[in-house]
């Protein structure tokens, strides 16, 4: 096992700036996700981990060894694919087997390794299978036992669920997060999925054109974005940004815009709050921080709005509600058992602790 | 329904069926021929020995001895073979590590190169027949089975390249990415994936430049003109025309051994031929 560390990393394709001085550490042991949109240089920066791209300037080092010009074979880690990438003409054993008989490792000890990673993956009665045979599932179950049977310092995954269909990337998604836990190896997980990325890494790293916005444990991420990409990527329904305005009354902060007036709590109103009093910010909360007054026991002066109900989404444990707030839409995750109609004027809570302010120039978070 | 649908598809049928018959009557005919006696062959025509059954008693393969032992058709079909397989291997050899490069190996110039090579599909081979020539008359190489060896696999080179790089360029990215860092060589990565992988493209390649090699003569007569030891079916056949034209019963045992290996061949490996040309020409 080691740590795996991208100093000041650039990967160009011609003009193009794939991934742009990106610095990132992963401890020994540690599971990171690389999350952000597609083209936002994630499975780049993780293909010049593997050594299947060219780093055009920067260092990666794992353990104590810059491998930068280090072929991929050299590097001990292994790879997981998006499609498997599976041998289609050798049965799953001899895919598992393959890397380690081109080490030259001993016969037996190939059998041990293989048929333990099969028993732990639960695909034993599939050694003899062809991957076509296999199931999706199975497909990716190979593809991991192929990884663990090399017993590499660092697992490399390139979107390994996205292939499977929803219940089975939850039950995959699972499993992974146990076989960490009891292989603990370093690895690097890249995907598209927030929710993957908040349920697997224990740490995250949110990135967009090649630059990494936030690199944070997933609750750290969830609750003090840095920016305001960082705070629309992650989180569903996404958090409601309004245009606002902070003021100061009596002593006391406020945010203001089209069709509110909320009030800043005393602890969130900090230093660095008071002094953008008077410019232009945006105002974020999230779509579970707006209630109704029904739903808040105790005081609701000062953050209280009202706006006109356009669509409702029951999910069962929940409603998602569209309003429109003179003229801007904001969306409310609400109980699923208040009865509200289309149309309807509601009046809406806003969790003032919970409130996120952005600099509407650099969208980077004041509170 | 149905019967609709066989109506709709009868003038197709039709169509086809006579294709085949008009394709096929020759053959059937030389068939035929060449197991009658030389007399009959001069006096009635094919169809009537086929219709007649109390003739079929005198089919003969006295033609066969006698082209096959005197006539040194033996020899010949031998030195068809000779010629052919190892072409064909050294076509397919070169072939498919020349692909392989020109697919999966970054080096300088490999667009370059790629556009030669198929650049050199649309010479006519008649171009370089008398330049060729005289280099082989220089290398003593004219005459000789390593000669039209080499020639043979030189015309047959670059359509083999082009088909097998569209195959192998087909082959999904990750495989070679998954197996690089299981720690295979390039080298290794070929022999364990490429090939296997590769089955039906290099047997549909291989039949290819089999049956074309086979059934050459231009390039043998060229290269081996003169060398009667070393000609092939064709060649022989061609000189057998010459001096015993009038011998029908000759000619046609002759023209069917020169048939029957290419028809073992296309017949018992047509599955790959369909499969290859199609897996070349579309990808995936």
């Amino acid at each position: 096992m080691a740590e795996v560390r991208l100093n000041e990393v650039t990967k160009k394709f011609g003009n193009f700036t794939a991934v742009d001085r990106v610095t990132l550490e992963v401890h020994d042991g540690e599971f990171v996700v690389l999350v952000g949109p597609s083209g936002c240089g994630k499975t780049t920066s993780l293909r010049m981990v593997a050594g299947l791209e060219d780093i055009t300037a920067g260092d990666i080092y794992i353990g104590e060894r810059r491998v930068n010009d280090v072929p991929p074979k050299d590097r001990d880690i292994a790879m997981v694919f998006q499609n498997y990438a599976l041998y289609p003409h050798m049965d799953v054993y001899n895919n598992m087997a393959f890397g380690l008989k081109l080490r030259k490792v001993p016969k037996k000890e190939i059998e041990r390794r293989v048929h333990s990673a099969a028993e732990l993956l639960g695909i034993k009665e599939k050694l003899k299978a062809k991957p076509r045979e296999l199931s999706g599932g199975q497909r990716q179950r190979v593809a991991l036992g192929r990884a663990i049977v090399r017993d590499p310092k660092v697992f490399l995954f390139d979107e390994p669920l996205s292939n499977l269909d929803a219940k089975l990337r939850v039950r995959m998604r699972a499993e992974l997060a146990e076989l960490h836990l009891r292989l603990k190896t370093t690895t690097v997980y890249v995907t598209h999925d927030q929710v993957e990325a908040m349920t697997l890494g224990q740490r995250v790293a949110v990135m967009k054109d090649g630059v990494v916005m936030q690199y944070d444990k997933p609750q750290t991420i969830y609750d003090r974005p840095a920016n305001m990409f960082v705070a629309g990527f992650i989180g569903s329904p996404a958090m409601n940004f309004l245009e606002a305005r902070l003021i100061s009354e009596d002593g006391r902060l406020y945010v203001q815009g089209k069709g509110f007036k909320l009030l800043v709590p005393e602890e969130r109103a900090s230093d660095g709050l008071r002094a953008s009093v008077g410019r232009d910010v945006v105002f974020g909360i999230r779509p579970e921080d707006i209630r109704t007054p029904e739903m808040v026991h105790g005081e609701t002066a000062g953050r209280t709005f009202s706006g006109k109900v356009r669509v409702r989404e029951p999910l069962g444990d929940e409603q998602i509600i569209y309003a429109d707030v003179a003229g801007d839409e904001i969306v409310a995750k609400l109980d699923p058992r208040l009865e509200i109609e289309p149309g309807q004027d509601l009046t809406f809570v806003a969790m003032m602790e919970r409130l996120h302010i952005f600099d509407k120039e650099t969208e980077r978070a004041i509170a | 329904m149905k019967a609709t649908r066989i109506l709709k598809r009868l003038p197709l049928h039709l169509l086809i069926i006579t294709l085949a018959v008009i394709w096929l009557a020759p053959s059937l005919g030389l068939l035929v021929s060449s197991f009658r006696p030389r007399q009959d062959l001069l006096s009635s025509g094919w169809w009537t020995a086929l219709v007649t059954p109390s003739y079929w008693s005198k089919f003969t393969l006295a033609n066969y001895r006698e082209v096959l032992t005197q006539q040194g058709m033996g020899r010949a079909f031998l030195n068809s073979f000779i010629i052919t397989v190892p072409t064909t291997l050294l076509t397919l050899a070169i072939a498919a590590l020349a692909a392989y490069a020109l697919a999966w190996m970054n080096f300088r110039g490999r667009q370059f190169l790629l556009m030669m090579v198929i650049g050199l599909i649309v010479i006519p081979l008649q171009m370089t027949l008398i330049p060729v020539l005289r280099m082989f008359n220089v290398l003593k190489l004219s005459g000789s089975f390593p000669g039209i060896w080499l020639a043979h696999a030189g015309y047959g080179l670059p359509l083999m390249i082009y088909l097998l790089r569209n195959f192998f360029g087909a082959l999904p990215r990750e495989l070679f990415e998954s197996a690089f860092i299981d720690g295979a060589t390039p080298f290794r990565a070929f022999v364990k994936l490429v090939l296997p992988l590769s089955v039906p493209v290099l047997a549909s390649a291989g039949i290819f430049q089999f049956l074309w090699v086979w059934n050459d003569l231009l390039v043998a007569l060229v290269y081996l003109g003169g060398f009667e030891e070393v000609a092939p079916l064709t060649l022989k056949l061609s000189l057998l025309v010459g001096s015993r034209g009038q011998d029908w019963h000759l000619l046609t045992a002759a023209a069917f051994i020169s048939m029957i290996v290419p028809m073992i061949v296309f017949l018992s490996l047509q599955r790959y031929f369909v499969r290859g040309i199609l897996a070349g020409a579309v990808k995936g």
